[in-house]
């Protein structure tokens, strides 16, 4: 008898319970969703393939054999299908280039006192310093923008995030220096135009 | 930057993220306290990893329950259409019904090929099926003796007449 509830849920799936099913896609939508969304950066796009991983689990629970977390065997489904669905080419996406605005709120030709401008100027700065990050993960190798998602977003050590994207311990720590590395010179570089 | 640095720097991640074995851990955190250029790069790389976390999750759509359990509708009558043409097969294998009337079939089988076998074998049949012929024919038999021996029996007759008259 498996002790993780998670894979408890999938063999009771295998073996017809369909509710099973519902309570792992209410447990893995949210933060698969908010996976690939980080690698794509199209919302649209991230919602078509995080469907796309819940059907393969439907069609393919026959499978799968609870010799490892639930958690690694989904998220190698992910992995799969960020690099290669995307990669065909079936989905295109972009990436969302949001005009950075004084807020929706505020009208240009009405007077705003000094509180209203400081808020509105930290607002701008923290929408600039979104986009930057954006941007910094964007132009990332596709393993790196994998690993530096798993590591920052999902908190996961390195020898988890090995296991999900299909290599050693001793390659996602060299995956992951690059990684920051260019993240942080990007970020520096955009930070200091900012500012 | 010293040669010493370098060796030092390509651990800074692992070393933030608390992936570094405890001796080496206290190698790299020992180099930074002498060390301003690396606790200043430790420094900016924590600030990189501080602003990604800036970056707001997301939610899913209204609609986003509704158009995933459609699909999966969707697979699964397309499940059920796969499975039809096969259901009566497997119904066939997985009952005892089903392994009776297999048995039955296989041992009908089994008699027809050797009935074929023999009957085209040209063999002499067995003392059985021979008796078995002889017993159907007899008739056939005794009438055409009687044919063929009929002028010698009325010639017979004829002759025991006389004697007798």
């Amino acid at each position: 008898m498996h002790e993780d509830p998670h894979i408890q849920l999938m063999l009771r799936f295998q073996d017809g319970d369909e509710g099973a099913f519902r309570e792992l896609f209410d447990e893995y939508k949210v933060q698969l969703l908010n996976f690939i969304y980080r690698y794509c950066q199209d919302k649209r796009v991230a919602e078509e393939l995080t469907q796309e991983v819940f059907l393969r689990i439907y069609k393919t629970a026959a499978t799968y054999r609870p010799e490892a977390k639930l958690s690694t065997w989904i998220y190698r489904i992910a992995t799969n299908i960020c690099l290669n669905e995307i990669r065909t080419g079936k989905y295109k996406y972009e990436l969302e280039q949001k005009p950075v605005s004084r807020g929706d709120d505020q009208q240009l030709h009405e007077p705003a006192d000094q509180k209203t401008i400081e808020k509105t100027d930290e607002k701008m700065q923290a929408a600039e310093q979104q986009q930057a990050v954006r941007a910094a993960i964007a132009a990332l190798p596709d393993k790196q923008r994998l690993a530096i998602i798993l590591c920052t977003y999902d908190q996961l050590s390195y020898s988890e995030i090995g296991q999900r994207l299909g290599c050693s311990e001793g390659a996602v720590k060299s995956i992951i220096f690059r990684a920051k590395m260019a993240i942080k010179d990007i970020l520096k570089k955009q930070f200091s135009r900012i500012q | 930057m010293m040669r010493q640095c370098k060796q030092y720097r390509k651990h800074l991640p692992a070393f933030l993220d608390g992936e570094l074995t405890e001796a080496l851990s206290r190698k790299v955190q020992g180099h930074m306290d002498g060390c301003d250029s690396c606790r200043l790069e430790a420094e900016q790389l924590r600030l990189a990893v501080d602003a990604l976390l800036t970056w707001e999750p997301v939610t899913p759509s209204a609609d986003y329950d509704r158009v995933f359990w459609q699909k999966i509708q969707r697979v699964r009558q397309q499940q059920r259409k796969e499975q039809r043409p096969l259901a009566w097969l497997r119904l066939l294998f997985n009952t005892r019904y089903g392994l009776a009337a297999s048995a039955a079939l296989a041992l009908c089988m089994c008699v027809l090929t050797v009935l074929t076998l023999r009957t085209d074998s040209g063999q002499p049949q067995g003392p059985v099926a021979a008796d078995m012929e002889l017993l159907l024919n007899m008739e056939v038999i005794e009438s055409s003796e009687a044919l063929e021996h009929f002028e010698l029996i009325q010639m017979l007759d004829v002759l025991q007449q006389e004697i007798e008259g």
